[in-house]
């Protein structure tokens, strides 16, 4: 069992090519979801073994750290570890979607091996302590999820997969930059090793450049405020699947990578005390709440308006960081689990929309809640959860982070918190009034969505409600990696 | 069973509406009788406290059965017990379902033991009770039923605000006394007053309850502002400012009730006048006081509903509830008339009926304490009720002049329901110190002097007397159908109008473009309009090009901050 | 089923025997100058043998109550008046436009 970090890795890298070469529509998708239930069982046991409190180091291929490459497992990256894979598991089993797709069955191997290989590399970037590895693993998941978008049955969807690309790239190449800069001051990749080397060079202008170029580029692949131009497209044009799983977890990983630069590898009290971070994220994280509702207030299609209020809820969990305190860090990571729950459910939900409607559009909702009464229950709590009404995750979440506001002495900000709050409840409202309250149209489909799709969406939303009242699974961990990544864990 | 003793009382009725889905026919109507009877037994065995819940880091308690919680879990459960019994006729389970998960939530809220747990079920009741609003699926119904849902959850949020800086000021979440004048308290002093509709923060009540369905308003008569009652009976007991603002309560909705038409709009005034009584008796706060608010809140449950009852078995027969409208009905309603007289002298107070002997309460207390203009006050205001409820609801409704109307009595559960409220109000007012023994504290009181007696026949005699002539003599002016401006005008006028002018004004602007800063000033505005709608700037995603920019544009700010921030440090 | 009701104006009702008729009103007015002299009487009675003990002055003065009453319904139906010069639109006010 002292393998499980690199086999958290090796597993989905490995079924990957496999899918490719068994090809038959039907056993791949078993495979495929077989392997990713394995990943999360892999995840599991490794979060197990984190949680007494130590970090697990693998040396890959038996070299020592700071030359070989290390995966270093503690409590904060177990936990994206499970929430990736668990995120995975759940939703890989729907599959591309069917109605009237543009992959036809012969080709649908290619969703599942891009599937796998998105969240080897994402798992890879949250498990690796080495930072070029981490540039690495970053490009692999962007790689795969480009292909992802672009198996999208609209036309758009090319064209937002090649701009999410060339976002992507330049995000990529920062990051690539910055990896540079620190390389060139520290001569080490390895992050424990850096944590070390760092402080005598902190002074110099490189360092300062090195973490420039980290937070923006990282910042891309968050799509923080006002770098999160990609994300609305490549949400709505993506199969509904992906959307679940991209929207979920892909913009997850980048916030543990950018909280584990800034708190592990760089250091609290460089990063917020000399450098000041906290200046510079906290407006970009209130714009990003604001604007990013407002703008889903706007949005015509469901996936969009989603897409829009991931923006937003990306504040929140920036909003987190960017007080440099363990509080508001337990809210930002503890958001990373509630968030991806809530909307990876909420995503699901279109998918159910999307197979009997083949459509998105909040014209065309109207009146479904009755024909599909389960899907719109889903959307309703979910909904909940996005503007954090109690007894949701959402709300767990928001808890933290009005307190962290508080006492950080900045009330202003917490009274934000709850502002943006309220624009949630208008966009979800919009949704729900439209769903309930208008007659059906005509061509509105007879029945509810396949079980298929809706049975997923009910584990994530139903996952919600409850981490949304016992919270030592989330909660819990996140505060004990907030407090572990305070005190310095590389 | 252990299990279930350890949540509060409130939560079975919660429960069991799941259950309503899978049952129908006479199946349905008994769970809909028994639950509340179920509950009312959960409520007898519940220990003084459930054990503490560990809830991320915060200790909640869910149980806190202390003798206040336990008397309004009495009246509420008997309220329960009559609204489901009024609606059991009802074809429509969505609002078996509201009624049930509402009253279970307002009962849930008594016993909890920490400003968490009563903001999730405060939450709770505003959610299930505006089903009811909405079941009536009409236009109407759903905007009131908007308006509605905002204030009641913008109620909560201002709860949740005031608990978390309570919470910070002293490090505890316990509902107790609370100070009014640290921050957190008099935010949450605002979120109970908004419930419990003081003055300027009412309208929602006149708004929305005369557009809920014929047995919603009876449910949301009972349980909304009650709660509220009860949460600053607990947190805000003595608070010297609760007096004028009670008095102010018990003071305007007279006057308001004087002009409007609508009859369960006349109730929903003479309900804020009532809940005036009960702020003052908490503003007043001695124990006589305080119990003297439990005993007016519960009779006051109990006639109110009945009241809203009647009119809703008068609109349910006849279709509209106008006072101009109406008339005569006492021909083709008789039973449902003689109840609507219980409810009526029962909330004017007359003597043998349940309203004067709880009343008195809190003006004796209001007496004692020498608060001589809020007694003297609530005197008047006494008078008042006897106008606008005592004679006005019946009067206009089964009297005044035959309008012709010829329709059937009520049906039979309605009729049972009315009666067993109206035998309620009689049983209380006959026998006092049932209800008094129930009270958070001891009152040693005795309601039927010769002096009290009398004076209450004089005062209602000779109100009802000035009624009679000023009719007689044509001064009392005329019913009328028509619109009454009230607090609402600011938001469904003033605010919309305010909207228009400002669009008037950009238009203007617009107009005025040909200067430059008139030109700079519209640009804003169609930016700002412009830019979150989906072709717009920050509603549309931009290119990679654009993307790039605000990166290196990023990146140039941060190294800029962090060089002077290393800078200055340096 | 029911015909539509003129509005308030129509009280007289000629002199028909129903509760609502005009007759019964104004003998509703002899009963309750009846009721309200027999509770003065009462009231007189307490005064005579000294048995009211209100916490103010005025609840020991005769007829205090009753005076309270009618007085404040005049003054109660006239603000009533008054309120409605104010506040009174039509009733589709909130609808229209």
């Amino acid at each position: 069992m002292t393998h499980l970090p690199v086999l958290q890795i090796a597993l989905p890298l490995i079924a990957a090519p496999l899918c490719v070469l068994l090809r038959h529509a039907r056993a791949v998708q078993i495979f495929a979801v077989l392997v990713a239930w394995a990943c999360l069982g892999i995840a599991l046991a490794l979060l197990g073994a984190a949680l007494p409190g130590g970090a697990i180091s693998y040396e890959l291929g038996g070299w020592p750290a700071p030359l070989g490459i290390e995966y270093r497992v503690d409590l904060a990256n177990a936990f994206v570890l499970v929430v990736v894979s668990a995120l995975g598991a759940v939703v890989l089993p729907i599959g591309p979607g069917r109605r009237g797709h543009a992959v036809p069955p012969r080709r649908e191997y290619l969703f599942y091996a891009s599937f796998l290989l998105c969240m080897a590399g994402l798992m890879g970037v949250a498990i690796t302590g080495d930072i070029f590895n981490v540039f690495v693993f970053l490009e692999i998941s962007s790689l795969a999820a480009y292909t992802l978008i672009a198996l999208g049955r609209q036309r758009q969807a090319l064209r937002a997969a090649f701009s999410y690309l060339m976002m992507g790239t330049i995000g990529g190449t920062f990051v690539l930059i910055g990896i540079g800069f620190l390389y060139q001051m520290t001569g080490t990749l390895n992050m424990a090793d850096l944590q070390r080397l760092l402080p005598a060079v902190q002074q110099s202008r490189s360092v300062h450049a090195a973490f420039a170029f980290l937070t923006v580029g990282i910042g891309i692949k968050l799509a923080v405020f006002p770098l999160h131009q990609w994300l609305p497209n490549a949400y709505s044009f993506a199969p509904p699947a992906v959307s679940a799983f991209l929207a979920s977890t892909a913009t997850k990983v980048a916030y543990y990578l950018l909280v584990r630069l800034a708190f592990g590898v760089f250091g609290t009290a460089y990063v917020f005390g000399a450098l000041g971070l906290g200046a510079l994220l906290l407006p970009l994280a209130l714009l990003a709440m604001f604007v990013g509702a407002l703008a889903a207030i706007y949005q015509s299609d469901l996936k969009r308006l989603l897409a829009y209020s991931s923006v937003s809820q990306i504040g929140y969990m920036i909003l987190g960081l960017s007080f440099g305190t363990a509080t508001g860090l337990t809210g930002g990571l503890v958001h990373i689990a509630n968030h991806a729950l809530t909307k990876g459910g909420l995503f699901l939900a279109v998918a159910c929309i999307v197979a009997q409607t083949g459509s998105s559009a909040l014209s065309d909702l109207r009146g479904l809640s009755r024909r599909m009464p389960w899907t719109f229950a889903a959307i309703a709590i979910g909904g909940l959860g996005l503007i954090g009404a109690p007894g949701t995750a959402g709300f767990v979440s928001k808890w933290y982070l009005v307190l962290a506001a508080l006492s950080a002495g900045r009330p202003e900000v917490a009274f934000a918190v709850l502002l943006s709050s309220l624009l949630a409840g208008i966009y979800v409202w919009r949704v729900l009034e439209a769903a309930w309250f208008r007659d059906p149209v005509q061509s509105a489909p007879r029945g509810e969505a396949p079980l298929r799709i809706l049975i997923p969406t009910w584990v994530l939303i139903g996952a919600s409600l409850y981490f949304g009242v016992f919270t030592e699974w989330t909660a819990g961990i996140a505060e004990a990696a907030a407090r572990q990544l305070l005190e310095g864990a590389p | 069973m252990s299990a279930i003793s350890a949540l509060p009382p409130g939560t079975l009725l919660i429960a069991g509406a799941l259950l309503l889905p899978l049952l129908r026919g006479a199946a349905l109507k008994a769970w809909l009788l028994a639950l509340p009877l179920l509950s009312f037994a959960h409520q007898l065995q519940a220990p003084e406290a459930g054990p503490p819940l560990q809830f991320f880091g915060l200790e909640l308690v869910l149980l806190r059965a202390d003798p206040l919680a336990l008397a309004f879990g009495v009246v509420f459960h008997l309220a329960a017990l009559i609204a489901a019994l009024y609606a059991l006729q009802l074809q429509d389970r969505m609002q078996h379902a509201a009624g049930l998960l509402y009253a279970g939530a307002a009962i849930a809220a008594l016993f909890a033991g920490d400003l968490i747990t009563l903001f999730i079920f405060w939450e709770f009741t505003a959610l299930a009770s505006v089903l009811l609003i909405w079941a009536r699926r009409s236009e109407r119904a759903r905007h009131a039923g908007l308006r509605y849902l905002v204030v009641q959850v913008g109620s909560g949020v201002l709860l949740l605000a005031g608990a978390a800086l309570h919470y910070r000021a002293t490090g505890s979440l316990a509902f107790g006394a609370l100070a009014p004048q640290s921050p957190g308290g008099a935010l949450i002093l605002l979120a109970f007053g908004v419930k419990a509709a003081f003055p300027l923060l009412h309208n929602w009540l006149q708004d929305a309850y005369p557009e809920a369905t014929v047995t919603g308003t009876v449910f949301l008569s009972a349980f909304t502002t009650k709660l509220a009652i009860y949460a600053l009976a607990r947190g805000f007991a003595g608070t010297e400012l609760l007096i004028p603002i009670g008095v102010t309560m018990t003071f305007f909705p007279i006057f308001y009730a004087v002009v409007e038409n609508d009859m369960r709009r006349v109730l929903a005034y003479s309900l804020n006048n009532q809940l005036g009584y009960m702020v003052v008796g908490i503003g007043v706060g001695t124990p006589l006081a305080l119990s003297g608010t439990v005993a007016h809140a519960f009779s006051h449950i109990i006639y109110k509903s009945l009241l809203f009852m009647a009119m809703g078995a008068v609109l349910l027969r006849v279709g509209r509830i106008g006072a101009s409208q109406l008339g005569g009905l006492y021909r083709s309603m008789p039973w449902t008339t003689a109840f609507c007289i219980v409810g009526a002298v029962s909330i004017s107070g007359l003597p043998l009926f349940s309203g004067f002997i709880s009343k008195s309460l809190i003006l004796s207390a209001a007496a004692e304490q020498h608060h001589t203009v809020a007694w003297a006050m609530l005197i008047i205001a006494s008078a008042g009720v006897l106008k606008h409820s005592g004679i006005k609801i019946p009067y206009f409704a089964f009297f005044a002049h035959d309008s012709g109307l010829r329709v059937r009595e009520a049906p039979l559960p309605m009729l049972i329901a009315m009666g067993a409220a109206a035998t309620a109000c009689l049983v209380i007012g006959v026998w006092p110190q049932l209800l008094y023994d129930i009270l958070p504290h001891p009152v040693n009181y005795e309601p039927y002097t010769a002096a009290h007696v009398i004076g209450q026949l004089q005062l209602l005699l000779f109100a009802a007397l000035a009624f009679a002539l000023l009719l007689r003599f044509r001064i009392y002016p005329p019913e009328l159908r028509a619109t009454n401006l009230d607090t609402d005008w600011l938001y469904r006028r003033a605010l919309p109008a305010a909207i228009r002018a400002a669009a008037r004004a950009q238009r203007r602007l617009r107009a005025a473009a040909q200067t430059r800063a008139a030109r700079l000033g519209h640009a804003l505005i169609a930016w700002l309009r412009r830019h979150h709608t989906p072709p717009g700037l920050l509603g549309e995603p931009w290119s990679a090009g654009a993307t790039a920019l605000w990166a290196a544009l990023l990146l140039a700010a941060s190294l800029l901050l962090f060089y002077l921030r290393t800078a200055a440090a340096g | 089923m029911q015909q539509h009701s003129g509005n308030g104006g129509n009280g007289e009702q000629g002199a028909g025997g129903g509760l609502d008729s005009r007759r019964a009103g104004d003998w509703a007015i002899r009963l309750l100058c009846a009721a309200c002299l027999l509770v003065l009487l009462l009231d007189g009675l307490l005064h005579l043998f000294h048995a009211k003990h209100g916490h103010f002055a005025a609840e020991n003065w005769f007829g205090f109550y009753g005076a309270a009453g009618a007085l404040s319904i005049c003054g109660i139906v006239l603000g009533g008046r008054w309120l409605r010069r104010l506040v009174m639109r039509d009733e589709d006010y909130y609808e229209r436009d």
